[in-house]
């Protein structure tokens, strides 16, 4: 038998209350931000490896305490870590863009590209919520 | 090609194999230290459905739009590294949702100042690249 490749562990930055959120019930596509039904929804999640690669656009903490200035009443900044098969990170890989992105330390699942494999086994998935 | 031209083929071309983000960022940059003023966002269209976004290029009034979905996947990630970027170079605050930064990069005829100003939000991605003289101080 062929074993199991380890888990890729991502990391999510985010204010407290929406990772707390997303923990329970996964990555929301269709999520639309406080302040208006004209927000567009965030329609992608957004994460960073954690295996040492540079995040050319930035920490998940950075984007933790961004987010959660830009909206104080969230609980303050958190980052969600969480454990993915390495067969659904494989989905992104073998696409040119998030391929490109993944270089850039980012693990970008959208509808398409990985998103509904992630939502089908987040149940499953090992996942923790730090306040930073 | 035109500048314009070559902004569009920079976001309806997959990158190379193993480039990351900065093929699209470096490449933009260079192309807008040649012309007067960039501007590119994404703007939603009102079709009926789920909400689907247009990728537009405004290169020094000429007004483009690319077709295919790779431009709108790439934008928003674009924008964070462009932030990434200009915060290191600029030794100032990293700004992930949008703000202003001046860069100074060399076209054909010589360096010239870019001043970026961009947002990143759901609710709103642009970014309009100006270009300008650099601004060279002298000790007296």
């Amino acid at each position: 038998l062929t074993p199991t490749p380890p888990p890729i562990i991502l990391q999510h930055g985010t204010t407290l209350r929406r990772a707390l959120l997303i923990q329970a019930s996964g990555p929301d596509p269709f999520y639309v931000e406080p302040g208006g039904s004209h927000m567009p929804p965030a329609e992608a999640f957004s994460t960073c490896f954690t295996d040492g690669r540079p995040c050319l656009q930035g920490t998940a903490e950075g984007y933790a305490r961004g987010k959660a200035a830009q909206f104080p009443t969230e609980g303050g900044p958190a980052i969600l870590e969480l454990e993915v098969p390495q067969w659904i990170l494989d989905i992104l890989l073998n696409d040119p863009i998030m391929a490109a992105f993944a270089q850039s330390g980012e693990a970008r699942f959208e509808p398409g590209f990985g998103l509904e494999e992630l939502l089908t086994e987040w149940p499953s998935l090992v996942k923790r919520v730090t306040p930073v | 090609m035109t500048p314009g031209d070559r902004i569009v083929w920079l976001f309806t071309t997959p990158p190379p194999p193993g480039s990351n983000l900065d093929w699209f960022v470096n490449g933009l940059l260079s192309i807008a230290a040649e012309v007067p003023s960039v501007v590119l966002e994404l703007v939603p269209l009102a079709d009926p459905g789920p909400i689907s976004w247009q990728f537009r290029v405004e290169v020094s009034g000429r007004v483009l739009s690319p077709e295919g979905t790779l431009a709108a996947r790439v934008f928003r990630p674009l924008l964070a590294r462009l932030a990434v970027v200009a915060s290191e170079e600029t030794g100032t605050e990293f700004q992930p949702y949008g703000g202003r930064y001046s860069l100074t990069r060399t076209g054909a005829d010589g360096p010239h100042r870019l001043d970026l100003e961009f947002t990143n939000t759901p609710a709103s991605q642009r970014l309009t690249i100006s270009r300008n003289p650099v601004v060279v101080s002298s000790l007296v």
